[in-house]
């Protein structure tokens, strides 16, 4: 029983720890859960296992926490010695401050996070090569800027074409996903059309080379378009 | 608060370095112009060998201003100075970077190209 | 909602008070009230000016090295939601603002008790130096005269007892 208790203690400043110091989340409350339902069963992998042998030590001498736990008042009455023990060793365990935390996915599982608005953009980019626009990229802008995810930039060749563009993507957009477009409705030099989480910029070619956007946004990941490869079999 | 005769700084490259405002744009009466207005200005000062020359009159949008801006959320925010882009009668930009911070209020003004050019929106 | 703190006397901003400035870098400022914008607009050092945090830090008037203030620190990414970890964290939110509360009380009752100590000794070397300023010397004699007389009263009824 005062194992039992100590441990809800042990877990609960544990999981306060852990999320404000954010370490290693999956860990914790792999930990957490496998403590509250007192299965200790053999964890399939070694980062578990080192979490799960630590975990232990709490339980063989949760002496220290029971007899905290057992009067509460009791427990803040010594505050400055059991308690900061307990800190101490929960920071000794997780509590650095971590400032980048280990399961930073990487940019190419951010994108699959961002699968509807990806598939979106790639949509939206193939009516633009279908519409015959030039240079075609698609970024994955979402780790610079907060505002929107992706940017389809593309170079038209005349303002009937831009239209063209424009006003085909404003269609398929209203008609497949019901989303409607801010920006530009007539044909300009720099057309903007702006779907919230995707932001198409249509060019003039001396347009495109003026303001240079692609360089602006340098770091931010190309996307792979599925028709890129086609015209050159064909031709 | 942006009246004519209000001098304000560039926030961008197109070659212009301080504006006198001279007209605000929107109503035949209107007073003061906030973020997000499109005002007519002059150029005072302007960097040598640049497209744009003393006392042309072009047309600017106001991107940061020294009057507090509210938010609908509440919190309210204040710049430094009161700053312009030059922008050209379609509304695109002259210049091809955006100097300093932004607010976001301008994307739903539809400056959506202001704001790609800039480095850093609030 | 984000809370964030004062820069200038690091309260807690909650939403919906208090002013941002943004300077030209996109450094901003954020002040819970005007009191503090205008501290700033007066270009007050927040270490110099004795009412706020900073000051009272820098000059050992509070704790401020502790573990529980390690638990309240900026952390670069937002954690994932989870609901046991989200009870867990406010239940040990709770546990911790108390210890930390109660230390804080502690530690300035412990930084004040020199002085406290001081104070009593002060107090009491007074009495002895200056009692003659309220009582009249006379009148201390006559007591000392009577405690004297009391024992030995004292003395020989304990003699008698004694030889009883």
């Amino acid at each position: 029983m005062a194992s039992s208790t100590g441990l809800t203690v042990a877990g609960a400043l544990l999981a306060g720890d852990f999320r404000l110091s954010s370490p290693i989340p999956r860990k914790v409350s792999s930990s957490l859960s496998c403590l509250n339902n007192q299965v200790l069963s053999p964890p399939y992998n070694c980062c578990w296992r080192l979490s799960g042998g630590k975990i232990l030590t709490p339980v063989s001498n949760s002496r220290r926490f029971a007899v905290g736990k057992e009067a509460e008042d009791g427990f803040l009455s010594n505050v400055s010695e059991d308690s900061d023990e307990m800190f101490d060793e929960l920071f000794n365990k997780y509590g650095k401050v971590v400032y980048r935390s280990d399961d930073q996915k990487s940019v190419t599982a951010e994108v699959d996070d961002d699968a509807e608005s990806l598939a979106f953009a790639v949509e939206l980019a193939k009516v633009a090569s279908e519409v015959k626009a030039g240079d075609i990229k698609v970024l994955f802008v979402k780790p610079l800027v907060y505002w929107t995810r992706f940017f389809i930039i593309a170079t038209a060749f005349s303002r009937p074409q831009i239209d063209a563009i424009g006003s085909r993507m404003r269609d398929l957009a209203e008609k497949k996903y019901g989303r409607v477009a801010n920006g530009d409705v007539k044909p300009n030099a720099w057309t903007l059309v702006d779907f919230g989480d995707v932001v198409v910029h249509i060019f003039l070619p001396p347009q495109r080379t003026f303001y240079n956007l692609e360089d602006f946004y340098g770091n931010a990941m190309s996307i792979p378009l599925p028709f890129e490869d086609q015209p050159p079999r064909r031709s | 608060m942006i009246q004519p005769q209000t001098y304000l700084n560039v926030a961008d490259n197109s070659g212009a370095r301080k504006l006198m405002c001279i007209r605000i744009i929107g109503a035949s009466n209107r007073r003061y112009a906030h973020i997000g207005d499109v005002i007519v200005a002059v150029i005072k000062e302007a960097i040598p060998n640049t497209p744009l020359e003393r006392s042309e009159v072009i047309r600017a949008v106001i991107v940061r201003t020294c009057k507090e801006l509210k938010r609908n959320n509440g919190t309210i925010i204040r710049y430094d100075d009161n700053a312009a882009v030059v922008i050209d009668q379609e509304g695109n930009p002259k210049g091809t970077r955006v100097f300093g911070a932004i607010p976001r209020e301008l994307r739903q003004l539809n400056f959506t190209k202001i704001v790609s050019l800039a480095p850093e929106v609030l | 909602m984000r809370l964030v703190k004062c820069w200038f006397c690091s309260s807690t901003v909650y939403p919906g008070h208090g002013i941002q400035f943004v300077r030209n870098d996109a450094k901003i400022f954020r002040f819970c009230r005007s009191k503090c914008h205008k501290n700033f607009k007066m270009k007050r050092n927040p270490r110099k000016v004795k009412w706020t945090k900073a000051y009272r830090a820098a000059h050992g008037k509070d704790m401020t090295q502790d573990k529980t203030f390690e638990f309240e620190k900026k952390r670069n990414r937002p954690e994932r939601y989870d609901r046991n970890v989200t009870e867990n964290t406010l239940n040990a939110m709770k546990k911790i603002d108390k210890i930390r509360n109660q230390r804080e009380a502690k530690y300035i009752i412990d930084r004040l008790m020199p002085n406290k100590k001081k104070v009593f000794k002060d107090a009491a070397n007074e009495l002895d130096t200056h009692i003659h300023l309220v009582r009249a010397p006379e009148s201390l004699q006559q007591d000392a005269e009577k405690i004297k007389v009391d024992v030995s009263k004292n003395k020989s009824v304990q003699n008698e007892a004694m030889e009883e």
